[in-house]
């Protein structure tokens, strides 16, 4: 393991003066703190300062979080820089050490290179977000609570990021899941809206329980939940270093594995947990951005990394990691082809390229040579999330321009809004992975890794089937990335009519007023917000020179075969599917596909369906079977103590001689309850009944003794009659007789 | 202060009782006497004092022991060690947030009274939690069942309240618990917690039949499944208040009385009986979780969400280890927290809405009372575990704990328990959304209800304060545990280091 040091704010020659009252001996001391407190702390503090202190201000509240983003970038770039200069972790301690008996619970932080990394990315995120939130959601009167829920999501994946404790990762991890639905959920008036929101709900919170399961079988056994400490424990008794696994062992760490990459599987949304993803597009743009470029990928890889060194240990997580997520790359483009709704069409294009990312992890997991850490995929991270924020931006600002997402509407528009042209195909390129974006270099990275995987006489068919899928999201990549261009960009109908050129003077001015009204339209984006875009664009283009940053490790030998291969591959690709696209009116090439086969994959192949099917309707049916047994069988055996009790206490009722003339006709009314059933052994209840009937029938000599005469009813019906409220006294009484007389058979049986 | 040092912890027992018993005299004898808002503030007061006179008493670390029934050789024994001391102050401010919301107006009959027997509950509740002599702990634990029974019976929501089965089920459960208590004072011939606990005072014996004996008992005050009827019941009848004092001061009480009476004293007994109680917890986990899924009744399910914590509770203490036993206590004033808190937003939104009931259209939350609705979404977030909230630590703790159990248990079994609760957790998280949905989002914005910070005539009293410093102790425990955990690290060391 690297091997950690403490490395705090650097000693600045602050001036020391001192503060009148405190003595010369108290200096003002730098910023109290590790940096790495300062990352997480800084959102936080946004979130809190939104929600204590601005009232209706969306000036204010945009100040405090945008404002804390930026310094949070400021914070992880510092980070970033110190850790690359030392070549070292930062360790930093949180709360305190959780006295959990047996369990050692340090809560530590740490943060390496890749690590500091990918805060850079979530923080630089998170802010243009919060920016761009600004004027996205303007006149939105809710604003406030969204940029604090971004506020909260950007802290709980930094958590997640430089957390070293499963507990903290947890956190992160299931913070991230509220916020999710709190981001979704946001216009939570639609009804849509609510439906996604709350699946997403479910089924992350399926992914935390595996999660936590997974964690806390890894962490308990190891006695400590110190991620570093934990992949010592289970690498450190391997085979390789002769220390032989218990058989018990083996399974456990297996069964762990398993369990986080379910929930690996299910925060990524990979199959067979995609379903929710693309649903999560309801979502206001600068939320959908957050969620698909860092919150969907970053956390599973996040995870993923820190336990890189534990997860070749059992080979069935990780062949059900690489086929799951080589199902989901290929899956999730094809799908991403056909959707006719280009929003919906990105967020399968994140399906997919999180199936990417999690292979290169397979990848980088299986070589056993130590010097190759998860670089290559955490470099394709870094540029989907740029390029994924970059799209979902600007899409955005389009569906702002033309009122919706879907291909009828945007048909021809990147035409039309000029601005939007560049953004748009830089971001498509950067994900097709054209030369020169940074989403090619990461493509070429991870094609690095895989070669060397094929190298070894190891490669299994978790190693094919990376491979595999990474080969044919090459061409499926660029075709749906030409695709959305075609669309996006053709000329439409209006303007490429030749006729249209000798047009009268009406049509004229209207051309004329169009052309203001687009540029009105296209000029009322806040120069902020487009700041963020351009931001993005040249991210996208220029970011390929983090190859040549320490921060990532670039030794890969690329063959140049496949150097060639690859480009060609998605010129073919986009060439086929500009062929296809002739001929039809949108230049939609998903349009060739049979109307059935693009409806079944509009709604995600039936999986929702086989959802309801398969889990949602046997669960709610357990729920009415549990909810029944409860009522007529366990609650049945204490309702027939209960008349039980009632008739014990009669019987002592009866045997009293000062019984009044009231209480006789209590006591007839209850014997007429009950003498249909005789008195010594009267039956449980009817079966099936309903709540009520059931809560009737028990409480049946009660309600009619007091229906108008328990002690509340009594004090209500002014003037209050002595003897109703002696009746209901007395009844009261009876049942502790009953009661007690029944306690006092069960002590005789003990 | 040259006060003797015992006066506090008899004061902090003493004074809510006599004010109690003061105020139901009072109203008893000369009705109207004493308004609503006089009585509330009477009340409060009280409440406060004793939290104060608790505080001293923790800091003076003050006893009290004299002689008491001498045919059974009971004592008057109150004492604090760091164990009681976060249960203790979670029970005190219960009984204050039981006082300071008050009674709705228009159920304002024997205003004096109900605040009264609050009180006495409170009085009795604290002096189980001081208890160090197990018979008067298991007295004053079937007392505060009987006192809660009538709070909840003469103050219910309903006119004809359906609260046998919490007699029955309560005081049949206090009296099982009394019967091990005497049967093991008998033989150890004292009933002294602290004797108790040091090893070799109580035999090995019958410790099975004993342990059994009283966490069936104890099963039935706290509630667990499938003992646990009366408590959806109970929620879904009972005023706000005496809600409070069952999820705060009755389960409080109930788990710390199964800290007390079994996990010290009978570390055999519990080691024998402790696969089937972590079997029932698991259970109650998904059993609550599941029939809060297809509830109708709001409060009902704050019933069940209160079940499924404390049965998570349960499989921490079954499992037998250190880390069980700081999660237990930990958790249990987490769920005081979090299940006050929801009890008393639920309980607005009954005098709000008019009843529970979810089927009925309402005017979603987040429109209509926006900070109610935040109130409402913190909540829900603290009950299904999101960290940062007071339930994390119980979710994280438990399931850590029932992975690895102490000696003496089949590991295999509470691996199983510890998956059961951890798709009980699932379906809590469902329970979230479809309470998200039910009544927070949506859009529509009427009937009225009346948010926080607006007095309306139906909103409780000092509702906000109350739902704000509940809100802040909920984060306070979520971020902060550390502060707990330290307390009682010692003294669970000390409990725990007792098995062989």
């Amino acid at each position: 393991m690297i091997s950690a040091s403490t490395i705090s704010w650097p000693e600045f020659p602050v001036p020391e003066f001192t503060i009148p009252g405190l003595g010369p001996d108290s200096p003002v001391h730098d910023v109290p703190g590790e940096p790495v407190h300062w990352l997480i702390l800084l959102p936080v503090a946004a979130a809190l300062a939104t929600i204590v202190l601005v009232r209706r201000s969306s000036r204010a509240a945009a100040w405090f979080n945008a404002g804390f983003a930026f310094l949070a970038v400021v914070v992880a770039a510092y980070l970033a820089y110190t850790v690359g200069q030392s070549g070292d972790a930062a360790q930093a301690g949180t709360i305190g050490t959780l006295p959990f008996g047996e369990l050692s619970v340090p809560l530590e932080l740490r943060i390496d290179r890749i690590q500091a990394l990918i805060a850079v990315l979530v923080a630089l995120i998170g802010f243009g977000v919060q920016v761009f939130a600004r004027w996205y959601l303007w006149f939105d009167p809710r604003y406030r609570v969204f940029a604090s829920t971004v506020s909260i999501t950007t802290a709980g994946l930094l958590l997640l990021v430089v957390s070293d404790d499963v507990v903290l990762t947890l956190a992160g991890w299931q913070v991230l899941s509220w916020a999710t639905f709190l981001l979704i959920g946001h216009s939570s008036t639609r009804d849509a809206v609510n439906r996604s929101a709350s699946r997403t709900l479910i089924i992350t919170r399926i992914a935390d329980a595996a999660l936590l399961l997974g964690l806390v079988a890894l962490a308990v056994p190891a006695g400590t939940t110190s991620i570093t400490g934990l992949v010592d424990f289970w690498t450190g008794v391997n085979p390789m270093t002769g220390v032989e696994l218990g058989g018990g062992q083996q399974t456990v760490l297996a069964a762990g594995l398993i369990l986080v990459v379910v929930g690996v599987l299910g925060r990524a949304a990979q199959f067979p947990f995609q379903d929710w993803l693309p649903d999560s597009i309801h979502a206001p743009t600068p939320a959908t951005a957050l969620l698909h470029s860092v919150t969907v990928v970053g956390a599973a890889a996040v995870v993923l990394i820190s336990l890189l060194d534990v997860l070749p240990h059992s080979t069935a997580a990780v062949t059900m990691l690489a086929f799951a997520a080589a199902i989901s790359t290929v899956g999730g483009a094809l799908l991403a082809f056909v959707q006719p709704d280009l929003k919906r069409a990105l967020a399968w294009s994140t399906t997919s390229q999180a199936g990417l990312v999690l292979g290169a992890l397979v990848l980088a997991a299986q070589s056993a040579d130590p010097l190759h850490g998860p670089d290559g995929a955490v470099a394709h991270l870094t540029a989907h999330g740029i390029g994924k924020a970059l799209l979902f931006l600007t899409i955005g600002w389009l569906a702002v321009l033309t009122g919706g997402t879907a291909v009828v509407q945007l048909s021809g528009t990147a035409r039309l809004y000029r601005s939007v042209r560049a953004p748009m195909a830089i971001g498509l390129l950067s994900v097709a992975g054209v030369p020169p974006t940074i989403g090619f270099l990461s493509a070429m990275l991870m094609i690095g890794d895989a070669e060397r995987a094929m190298q070894p006489e190891a490669a299994g068919a978790a190693t094919v089937a990376i491979i595999a899928a990474m080969g044919a999201a090459v061409p499926l990549t660029a075709a749906y990335c030409m695709r959305a261009w075609l669309v996006l960009s053709h000329r439409t109908e209006v303007h490429s009519t030749p006729g249209r050129e000798l047009d009268d003077f009406f049509e004229e001015s209207d051309v004329e007023a169009e052309a203001i009204g687009v540029e009105e339209a296209e000029s009322a984006i806040s120069s902020t917000a487009r700041l963020v875009i351009v931001g993005l664009m040249i991210a996208a283009v220029l970011g390929g020179l983090l190859l040549f940053t320490p921060a990532l490790r670039t030794d890969v030998e690329i063959s140049l075969q496949l150097l060639v291969a690859a480009p060609l591959i998605m010129v073919c690709a986009a060439a086929a599917v500009w062929v296809a696209s002739r001929g039809v009116r949108s230049r939609d090439a998903a349009a060739r596909i049979p109307a059935p086969l693009a409806l079944a994959c509009e709604r995600g192949l039936g999986m929702g369906r086989l959802y309801r099917i398969a889990v949602a309707t046997p669960v709610l049916h357990m729920a009415h079977g549990v909810q029944w047994l409860d009522r007529e069988v366990i609650d049945g055996y204490v309702r027939g103590t209960g008349h039980a009790a009632h008739l014990s206490g009669e019987l002592i009722d009866r045997t009293d001689v000062s019984t009044s003339g009231t209480s006789t006709m209590v006591a007839r009314i209850n014997a007429s309850d009950t003498a249909a059933d005789g008195q010594a052994s009267r039956p449980a209840l009817p079966v099936g009944s309903s709540e009520q009937h059931g809560t009737r029938a028990i409480a049946g000599p009660a309600d009619t003794a007091d229906t108008s005469v328990s002690v509340d009813a009594a004090e209500a019906a002014d003037p209050v009659d002595g003897s109703d409220v002696d009746r209901a006294v007395r009844f009261d009484i009876r049942v502790l007789v009953g009661a007690v007389v029944i306690l006092l058979l069960l002590g005789v049986v003990f | 202060m040259d006060l003797p040092e015992p006066l506090w912890i008899i004061l902090a027992v003493t004074l809510p009782f006599l004010c109690g018993v003061g105020l139901v005299v009072t109203d008893l004898t000369r009705r109207g006497a004493l308004r609503n808002g006089v009585a509330r503030g009477v009340a409060c007061a009280a409440s406060l004092l004793t939290g104060g006179a608790l505080a001293v008493a923790v800091i003076s670390d003050a006893e009290v022991d004299v002689e008491w029934i001498a045919a059974l050789n009971v004592r008057f024994h109150l004492g604090i060690d760091d164990v009681s001391v976060p249960l203790v102050f979670t029970a005190a401010a219960a009984v204050f947030v039981a006082c300071a919301i008050g009674r709705p107006v228009r159920q304002s009959r024997f205003p004096a009274a109900y605040h009264g027997l609050i009180l006495i509950i409170g009085a009795l509740g604290l002096t189980a939690l001081l208890a160090r002599d197990a018979v008067l702990l298991a007295l004053a634990l079937q007392a505060v069942v009987v006192a809660l029974w009538f709070l909840a019976r003469a103050a219910s929501v309903e006119p004809a309240p359906d609260s046998t089965r919490f007699l029955l089920l309560a005081v049949a459960g206090s009296t099982l618990v009394l019967g091990g208590v005497l049967t093991l004072s008998g033989s150890a011939g004292t009933g002294d917690l602290d004797a108790w606990a040091s090893p070799g005072v109580i035999g090995t014996g019958n410790q099975t039949t004993v342990a059994a004996l009283i966490l069936v008992g104890l099963a039935t005050l706290i509630p667990l499944w499938p003992l646990h009827t009366w408590a959806p019941a109970v929620h879904a009848h009972a005023s706000a208040g005496s809600s409070v004092l069952i999820a705060g001061v009755l389960a409080t009480a109930a788990v710390h009385a199964v800290i007390r009476l079994v996990v010290a004293p009978l570390p055999h007994g519990l080691a024998t009986v402790a696969p089937v109680l972590a079997a029932a917890a698991a259970i109650g986990v998904v059993w609550a979780g599941l029939a809060a899924l297809v509830e109708r009744d709001l409060a009902r399910i704050v019933g069940w969400i209160s079940i499924a914590h404390l049965s998570l509770i349960m499989l921490a203490i079954s499992s037998g280890s250190a880390t069980g036993l700081q999660v237990a206590i930990l958790g249990t004033v987490a769920h005081a927290a979090v299940v006050v808190l929801l009890v008393v937003l639920v309980g607005d939104l009954r005098e709000q809405w008019g009843s529970t009931d979810l089927a009925t259209a309402r005017a979603a939350l987040r429109e209509a009372a926006p900070r109610l609705g935040f109130a409402f979404v913190a909540a829900v977030a603290a009950a299904t575990a999101v960290p940062g909230l007071a339930g994390f630590w119980t979710q994280v703790g438990s399931i850590s704990a029932a992975w690895s159990p102490g000696p003496d248990r089949t590991e295999g079994w509470f691996r199983l328990f510890a998956v059961l609760a951890v798709v009980g957790l699932v379906v809590l998280g469902a329970v979230a959304a479809r309470l998200m949905r039910d009544v927070w989002s949506g859009d529509r914005t009427r009937p009225e209800v009346v948010d926080l910070r607006v007095r309306g005539p139906h909103t409780m009293a000092l509702l906000v304060p109350t739902v704000g410093v509940l809100l802040l102790v909920v984060v306070a425990i979520g971020v902060y545990p550390v502060a707990i955990l330290d307390f009682t690290a010692d003294a669970v060391d000390a409990i725990v280091g007792v098995l062989p």
